[in-house]
């Protein structure tokens, strides 16, 4: 965990001194209604003291020892529910709503830890159908389509 | 009297009652739903106005005003996702509670505090809408500036334990803000040359990731070890009234906050929430037990977030100026309906008033009715194996985060916010200060700069405005003291 701590301050470190250069640059310079308060102003001001928080975090991460008493749980089963989660939501905005949380939801419960297959199948199809209805027809909200079927 | 007579009159129809139930019961049911939110359950609702009367348009918009508000709660305590940007600080005290095997006393609390703060307010806004809102608008930027940045400071308070971390999650979800357009020159901020960007990014898809989406990938590496909701008790207890009666002051202080910050256009319920959270934090002699499970957290959280809705009707009905996002499309549709809110309403069609104040009483009514339902069926939902929980609240925010713009980014955003979530939580980041960051960002640069550019840059305007500047002292206070009670404390932080 020590090394994640110092990835995470190193890395806000680095995005927040970036941004914060950034607004020294001439796209920000543009003509204020008055009183030197343009649109840099303000995420100039909130950088400066990120990047300085941040740099305290990354000292703070540097000293820290190990702690191996924290348990962060099964690691591989995050990271495999993460990835699946996150695929699931991206890839929502190729093949549509339905089409994406079919498998997602499916590969999601499994990779949680659920084995009882014949169920699992059947709500992995009924669950987003029924979300998609739901929301399509019943609050008339569209949710990501696919490039097949029109709204589905 | 007599224009009590006229309202009940105008109230007392078949329609009216059944528009304010419908109201009711999809008030709260789009307030659980992670990313639908008060705005959007209007607008969903608008169309059927137009084949409906004016009192019962107006029934069903006030119904699901007030109940939309209350509805977030129950999914912040249950599934630690709040259902409406106004709940994000009853996650704080509801989930611990409902982890504590004691969901059904965080819904009771939740519910109670709830309908006083709309009670309150209500009573608020009979007594003195007219005086009030005249009071409301002689509250210029620096003002409200003042009251955003006191607001703010509740991130020092959230972050016990790591207050630079927390300071810098607050420093991140503020310069979220900043990302798209700039309103004020027309310049778009950090789109790195991208097209997506161009629009900027909202509450709703961080809000949803940070809590939901991380809340989600963190229980798969803990599947069996937290507890399964079906331990949780949930359904619907109410507190003893003696504890009740004993926590009167954490009552009075959160509607107090609610009803005068509901009552400044533009204001906004969140941050009232977040100034009602700061004051316990405070004053509340429980204050050492905010944030693992106590009741007046979610008295701080509850009753000022339903005591805003009252507030909030108070310039939007005297006035014609909306409180906040909701009583926006409020107005929007009275004045379909040819109802015209200001001048008009208060001084020539008072009975119309009166009948406004009654449905809000009766909107606060169905509300418990309404918490019970909820609570009875996600109780059983809540019955489900685990990991198929978990899978169905993925999907729910994955659509909760789309739905509100329909935009592409806000899926990318609730996802990426879901992945860093997870990354800060193991890190021992807290997520709250960002999601307050992002939440009072908006309005906290606005006024700011509305401020510095009539005082032509000088801050003096800010110091010298006689609303701002006590409230300016307060925050330095609440700033100031922990600092120096840390140095002089026996145990200091060394994280601080």
């Amino acid at each position: 965990m020590r090394t994640l701590e110092i990835t995470i301050a190193g890395t806000l470190l680095l995005a927040g001194a970036g941004l914060f250069v950034m607004t020294f640059s001439p796209s920000f310079d543009v003509p204020t209604f008055g009183g030197d308060v343009g649109p840099a102003f303000a995420p100039r001001g909130y950088l400066a003291v990120w990047v300085a928080l941040a740099g305290i975090t990354l000292m703070q991460a540097l000293r820290l020892e190990n702690d191996k008493s924290r348990d962060p749980g099964n690691i591989t089963r995050l990271i495999g529910a993460s990835i699946i989660g996150a695929m699931t939501g991206i890839a929502m905005l190729w093949v549509g709503f339905v089409f994406a949380a079919i498998p997602g939801f499916f590969f999601f419960c499994y990779v949680l830890g659920y084995r009882r297959m014949v169920t699992l199948a059947i709500i992995s199809v009924a669950a987003p159908l029924v979300i998609w209805t739901l929301f399509t027809f019943g609050f008339e909200l569209l949710l990501p389509r696919s490039p097949w079927f029109g709204r589905l | 009297m007599e224009l009590i007579l006229q309202a009940i009159q105008q109230f007392a129809r078949p329609e009216v009652a059944i528009a304010l139930v419908i109201g009711g019961l999809w008030g709260t049911l789009a307030g659980v739903l992670p990313g639908i939110g008060t705005v959007a359950a209007l607008i969903i609702a608008l169309p059927f106005t137009f084949a409906m009367t004016t009192e019962a348009s107006m029934a069903l918009f006030l119904s699901i005003y007030v109940t939309s508000v209350y509805g977030g709660s129950i999914s912040a305590i249950l599934i630690n996702t709040p259902g409406t940007p106004q709940s994000a600080a009853t996650v704080l005290d509801g989930y611990p509670m409902a982890q504590a095997g004691k969901a059904d006393l965080a819904i009771g609390w939740a519910t109670i505090a709830s309908f006083v703060g709309g009670i309150f307010s209500l009573i608020i806004l009979i007594a003195a809408a007219p005086a009030l809102a005249r009071v409301s608008v002689s509250f210029g930027p620096p003002a409200i500036f003042a009251i955003v940045l006191f607001a703010l400071t509740c991130i020092a308070w959230l972050s016990e334990g790591s207050m630079v971390k927390g300071l810098l999650g607050g420093m991140i979800g503020l310069w979220l803000t900043t990302i798209g357009p700039d309103n004020y020159t027309g310049m778009t901020r950090f789109h790195f040359d991208t097209q997506i960007l161009r629009g900027g990014l909202t509450l709703i898809p961080i809000l949803i990731g940070l809590f939901a989406l991380s809340e989600v990938f963190l229980r798969a590496a803990n599947v069996g070890a937290t507890t399964p909701p079906s331990k949780m008790n949930v359904g619907f207890r109410l507190p003893a009234v003696g504890d009740m009666i004993g926590r009167w002051k954490e009552f009075l202080r959160a509607c107090s906050l609610g009803t005068f910050i509901g009552i400044l256009p533009g204001t906004g319920a969140m941050a009232a929430t977040f100034v009602s959270y700061t004051a316990a934090k405070r004053y509340s002699p429980n204050r050492d037990k905010l944030g693992t499970g106590e009741p007046d957290g979610l008295i701080a959280s509850e009753a000022s977030n339903n005591a805003v809705t009252g507030g909030a009707l108070i310039p939007t009905l005297a006035l014609g100026i909306p409180g906040d996002g909701g009583t926006l499309v409020l107005l929007g549709v009275m004045t379909i309906k040819g109802v015209t809110p200001g001048f008009d309403l208060v001084n020539n069609n008072p009975h119309v008033l009166t009948a406004a104040f009654m449905m809000v009483l009766f909107a606060n009514i169905i509300m418990f009715g309404s918490g019970m339902v909820s609570a009875r069926l996600l109780e059983r939902l809540l019955r489900l194996p685990e990991p198929l929980l978990m899978g169905l609240i993925l999907l729910f925010s994955l659509v909760g985060s789309f739905v509100v713009r329909g935009n592409p980014l806000d899926l990318i955003v609730c996802v990426l916010a879901g992945v860093a979530g997870v990354l800060l939580r193991l890190a021992r980041y807290p997520v709250a200060p960002i999601v307050i960051g992002v939440a009072l960002g908006f309005i906290f640069e606005a006024k700011l700069r509305q401020g510095l550019i009539a005082s032509r840059g000088s801050i003096v305007g800010f110091l010298t405005d006689p609303i701002a500047m006590p409230i300016f002292a307060l925050t330095a206070v609440i700033i100031i003291i922990p600092i120096i009670r840390a140095i002089r404390g026996p145990k200091s932080t060394a994280d601080t």
